[in-house]
C-alpha cells in the first residue's frame, strides 16, 4: 500500500466513512462524520498508521483532508497528494 | 410564573457574542417577535445549534409561554417526522436548509437562516399551565420520550446553580455543549439570568477556531463531558494560555479518577476552579457538585446536594438508608425535579407525577460526611460521550429496522450482537439514526443465558473472536 492508501484508509476507518465519501471535501466540524469525537479517533488512526506524534498545536491545525497530508510530510513522511 | 421575563432589565448589555456582538434587547426583540408569530401557546419544535436563531427562539417560546420541544438540529428527516406525527406541533423553528421540512411545510417568517415551518395541524394542544419546556430523554436515539419541566423547574435550578457556582454579569461562557442537552441549556440559563454574556459558537475544542474565539472574547468558563476532559488533557490543556478563565465544570457521566485528579491539579496551578456535578435531565440538570478544592479529600465523589436539594439512598424495600458506607438506589428532592415524561400528546396537559421527588436510576452510598459516592445505575442505560443512551431503546430501533440484535456496553463503550449476517447494514443504521460513534457491532454464535433464558450481558464478547 502506497502512503497515500494508508493516509485515506486511516481516513476511512477513522471517520468511519463510507466507499463513496469524496475524501478531498472532508472538512473538520463540516462534514457530519468529522466532529470532535471523530476528530480524536481519526488522530489515532494517523499515529498508529505512520507511527508519528501529531501534538496539540499540530491537532487543531488540522482541519482538512489536505492539510492533514501537509502535516505528515512536515512530520518526516513520504506522501504525496 | 415564567423564565425570562427579566431579562429587560440587561437591555443594554451584550447578551451574546457570535459572529458579532448582540445586546439583550435585540435578542429579546427578536425573539418575542419570532413568538408572537407563532401567537397562542401551543407546542412547537425548535431544532437547535449554538447559533443566534436557535437560542433567540427559544427565549422568545419561553417569555411568550409557548411550549418549545428543543431538538438537534441534525436529527435524521425520518426521526423528525416521526415526532411530528406523534406530537403534531403547531410550528417548527428550523434552518431553513432543512429540505425533508422546506419540501412539505410553508414558512411566512424568517431570521437568519432559520424559518417557522407551520404545519397546519388541527390539533389544540392541551398544556399543562406550568409546563414550559421539552427535552429529550435520550440525545440520539430518536426516542419520542421527553421530559416535562416546568418554569418553576427551571427557575429554581439555574437559581441554585448560580448560586453554588457563583455567577454573576462578569461571567462568560463559552459553547461546548449543545443547547438541547440539558447541560447545555442550563449553563445558557443561569447566566443569562444574572446579565452575562454568551460567547456562541459551534467550533469544537478540537479546532484552532475556538480557542482563538476563547482568548479574543476572554471567556470565562465552559462545561464538559467527560470526553471533552480527554481530548483537553490530549490538547495539553496545562500548556495553554487563557488568563481570562476561571471556572471549568464537568458533568455528563463519571471523569476518570487519574483525569479527574489531573485536571483538579492543572486548575489549581493555573487559578481555574474546577467543578465535578452530578445531574439528570429527570431534573432539569443539576443535582449535586463536588465543591471546588475538594477533589483531594474526596476523589471519585459526586459531592453534595446543590442549593435547595437534598439527596437520599434508599434500600430495596424503600427504606432511608442513614448510614455511611451503605449502598442504595440514589434519590433526589428539589424544586428542579421534573413533572415526570411525556411519550404521547395526552400526556402534556398531566400534571406532577414526581411531587419533586426523584429516583435516579443510579446506586451510591455516601461517607461519613455525607458526600456522595456513585457505584452503578440501576437500569440498562450507559453513556456515550455524555449523552445517555438506554440500551433497550437502541435494541428496539434496530429491531424496527429488521434487526434482532442485543446490546451492551459501558459509558463510552457500546456493543451490538448480532446472529445474523447483517454487520455492515447494522453499522450503517447505526451511524445514519444514532449518529454515535464507538459502536462496535459484533456477529456472535449464540446468545448466552442462564436457565431462567435472561441474557447473560456479562458473557457476551468484548472483541471478535478470531476463529483459526
Amino acid at each position: 500500500m502506497s502512503t497515500l492508501e494508508t493516509y485515506n484508509m486511516a481516513f476511512k476507518n477513522g471517520l468511519e466513512l463510507e466507499d463513496d465519501v469524496i475524501l478531498e471535501e472532508m472538512k473538520l466540524g463540516e462534514s457530519t462524520e468529522w466532529d470532535s469525537i471523530g476528530h480524536m479517533t481519526l488522530i489515532a488512526e494517523i499515529e498508529d498508521a505512520f507511527d508519528v506524534y501529531i501534538d496539540s498545536d499540530e491537532m487543531t491545525e488540522f482541519h482538512s483532508y489536505k492539510s492533514g497530508i501537509a502535516l505528515l510530510q512536515r512530520l518526516g513522511v513520504d506522501i504525496k497528494s | 410564573m415564567t423564565l425570562f421575563q427579566t431579562l429587560e432589565q440587561y437591555a443594554n448589555s451584550e447578551a451574546v457574542y457570535a459572529d458579532r456582538s448582540y445586546s439583550y434587547r435585540e435578542m429579546l426583540e427578536v425573539g418575542d417577535s419570532i413568538c408572537e408569530e407563532v401567537g397562542e401557546r401551543s407546542l412547537v419544535f425548535c431544532l437547535c445549534a449554538n447559533r443566534i436563531e436557535s437560542l433567540f427562539g427559544y427565549i422568545g417560546f419561553l417569555r411568550g409561554q409557548v411550549v418549545p420541544v428543543l431538538l438537534d438540529a441534525e436529527i435524521p428527516a425520518e426521526q423528525l417526522q416521526k415526532l411530528m406525527e406523534r406530537y403534531e406541533p403547531t410550528h417548527v423553528w428550523a434552518p431553513e436548509s432543512r429540505e425533508d421540512l422546506a419540501h412539505s411545510l410553508e414558512s411566512f417568517y424568517r431570521y437568519g437562516d432559520y424559518v417557522l415551518f407551520e404545519t397546519g395541524t388541527a390539533v389544540h394542544h392541551q398544556l399543562h399551565e406550568e409546563l414550559a419546556l421539552l427535552l429529550t430523554t435520550s440525545g440520539s436515539t430518536g426516542s419520542p420520550k421527553f421530559v416535562r419541566l416546568t418554569y418553576n423547574n427551571l427557575s429554581a435550578n439555574a437559581t441554585s446553580i448560580i448560586d453554588y457556582l457563583d455567577i454573576d454579569h462578569t461571567d462568560k461562557p463559552i459553547t461546548t455543549l449543545p443547547m438541547n442537552y440539558s447541560y447545555g441549556l442550563s449553563i445558557i440559563n443561569s447566566h443569562l439570568l444574572k446579565g452575562a454574556t454568551i460567547i456562541l459558537t459551534d467550533r469544537s475544542i478540537v479546532q484552532k477556531e475556538f480557542w482563538e474565539l476563547c482568548r479574543a472574547e476572554q471567556a470565562t468558563t465552559f462545561g464538559g463531558v467527560p470526553f471533552h476532559y480527554e481530548m483537553l488533557k490530549r490538547l495539553k490543556f496545562e500548556t495553554y494560555d487563557l488568563p481570562s478563565l476561571k471556572k471549568l465544570t464537568q458533568a455528563g457521566g463519571k471523569l476518570d479518577p487519574a483525569l479527574a485528579q489531573h485536571f483538579a491539579t492543572v486548575c489549581e496551578e493555573k487559578g481555574i476552579q474546577f467543578f465535578i456535578m452530578y445531574g439528570q435531565t429527570e431534573a432539569t440538570a443539576r443535582m449535586s457538585y463536588l465543591p471546588d478544592r475538594m477533589h483531594a479529600e474526596k476523589a471519585g465523589s459526586i459531592g453534595i446536594a446543590i442549593p435547595g436539594g437534598t439527596l437520599m439512598l434508599r434500600d430495596e424495600a424503600g427504606n432511608d438508608i442513614n448510614e455511611a458506607n451503605v449502598t442504595g438506589e440514589l434519590v433526589y428532592q428539589g424544586d428542579n425535579v421534573s413533572f415526570g415524561y411525556a411519550t404521547s400528546l395526552a400526556d402534556l396537559a398531566k400534571g406532577d407525577d414526581n411531587q419533586g421527588v426523584l429516583r435516579t436510576g443510579d446506586m451510591a452510598y455516601q461517607d461519613e460526611e455525607r458526600y456522595f459516592f456513585i457505584v452503578g445505575r440501576i437500569k440498562r442505560m450507559i453513556k456515550l460521550h455524555g449523552s445517555r443512551i438506554s440500551l433497550d431503546e437502541v435494541e428496539a430501533l434496530l429491531r424496527e429496522h429488521g434487526h434482532e440484535c442485543v446490546c451492551a456496553g459501558e459509558d463510552d463503550r457500546l456493543y451490538v450482537y448480532t446472529l445474523q449476517d447483517d454487520v455492515t447494514h447494522i453499522k450503517k443504521i447505526m451511524k445514519e439514526q444514532i449518529k454515535v460513534k464507538g459502536v462496535r457491532v459484533m456477529q456472535i454464535d449464540e446468545i448466552p443465558r442462564n436457565a431462567f433464558g435472561k441474557i447473560r450481558y456479562a458473557a457476551l464478547p468484548k472483541r471478535e473472536l478470531v476463529t483459526t
